[in-house]
């Protein structure tokens, strides 16, 4: 159900794209010809994100720590590459 | 920096992504390594834009890959995150230096870091790392079913080679735009006990988190032409796609040669083109 999910968004992130380059192609400054490439990104970057996370959960879930530990420390890592971006 | 997006840029863009990823797609990389000299030698974007656009199609190959049902067999999570942890904070320190480096210095490091990867290759293409199936994998190794249904076995050697091999791949890929793949498939499969697949694979899988960390840092500082992203991204999926579906089917060895043949290609390509 997850994995599904996770692929879904591809597909959804991709559909955006495809829609908001069309749209561009029409009306270049229209926000509802750059709105859907900026939302297509943005999924297509929280996919491996999600991935992650999930993982992290199911490893809590089952009680492997190490492994816990590791995808929690990988999840800080990207947060501090997002801050060390917006700075 | 360019700020407009002509349409035959895009369109130029989107047909180099379709052969990026069917590429990527075959040999288990991002296809960030084939885009970026594409689109800074070819089609004349600047290095960080088109370190910017290479990252988020590493993102979309990597999704296309990891989501196929052969290659979660195969994928080594465990493994993957240790690994990943290293890449990350490679790619970190990447993204803070990245802005301090010349373009000169970046396209002689990716040449440098390309024929090397290119000749590594090429010497270990008849080298395997698989065991028997009744060996203990250990902490970190794993098992999986190969083409004929028999069950290998793999142990990883050389932990603390693997860990700053990934290291570097992640300061590279936050420098480069590249997934890093092409740093970490080599090695693991030559060094460090991994068989072919299960180093593509997981790398495949990593290289989008990686591509992440880095793809963030560029969109924050206005550094991504979402058009042009877009439209490569659109072109890496269906190359990716299409490549999964061909290279699962050729041998190791064949896909070992093709790989580092493409790699000396892009190496000389970016030598002969310095500013």
């Amino acid at each position: 159900m997850t994995e599904r999910a996770l692929v879904a968004s591809g597909y959804v992130s991709t559909a955006l794209m495809v829609y908001g380059i069309g749209a561009h192609v029409w009306r270049p400054d229209a926000y509802w010809s750059t709105a859907p490439v900026y939302l297509g990104l943005v999924i297509l970057m929280l996919t491996p994100l999600a991935r992650v996370v999930i993982a992290c959960a199911r490893y809590v879930r089952e009680g492997d720590r190490v492994s816990a530990a590791l995808t929690g420390a990988i999840l800080l890592m990207i947060a501090a590459s997002a801050w060390t971006g917006s700075r | 920096m360019l700020t407009e997006v002509s349409y035959s840029l895009a369109l130029l863009t989107g047909l180099s992504g379709i052969l990026a990823g069917a590429l990527g797609g075959m040999l288990g990389l991002g296809g960030g390594v084939f885009l970026v000299p594409v689109l800074v030698q070819g089609l004349g974007v600047p290095m960080p834009q088109a370190v910017a656009v290479s990252l988020t199609t590493v993102i979309a190959t990597s999704n296309v890959l990891s989501a196929s049902p052969s290659a979660r067999a195969v994928i080594n999570l465990r493994l993957g995150f240790l690994l990943e942890l290293l890449t990350v904070a490679g790619g970190l320190l990447g993204s803070i230096t990245a802005l301090l480096v010349t373009q000169r210095t970046l396209m002689i490091t990716f040449s440098v870091v390309m024929a090397t990867m290119s000749a590594l290759t090429f010497l270990r293409r008849d080298h395997r790392n698989n065991l028997p199936a009744a060996i203990d994998p250990g902490r970190w190794g794993g098992r999986f079913e190969d083409d004929a249904g028999q069950l290998v076995t793999y142990q990883v050697k050389r932990l603390p080679l693997a860990l700053a091999t990934s290291f570097v791949a992640g300061n590279l890929s936050t420098l480069l735009g590249i997934g890093g793949g092409v740093v970490k498939v080599p090695v693991l499969n030559a060094w460090c006990g991994i068989p072919m697949r299960v180093a593509a694979v997981t790398s495949a899988f990593m290289i989008g988190v990686t591509a992440t960390s880095g793809a963030l840092v560029y969109l924050g500082r206005g550094l991504l032409l979402p058009t042009l992203a877009a439209a490569a991204v659109i072109g890496v999926r269906i190359g990716s796609t299409l490549g999964l579906r061909f290279g699962g089917r050729w041998p190791a060895r064949r896909l070992k040669i093709l790989l580092a043949v493409v790699l000396a290609l892009v190496s000389i390509l970016m030598i002969s083109r310095l500013p």
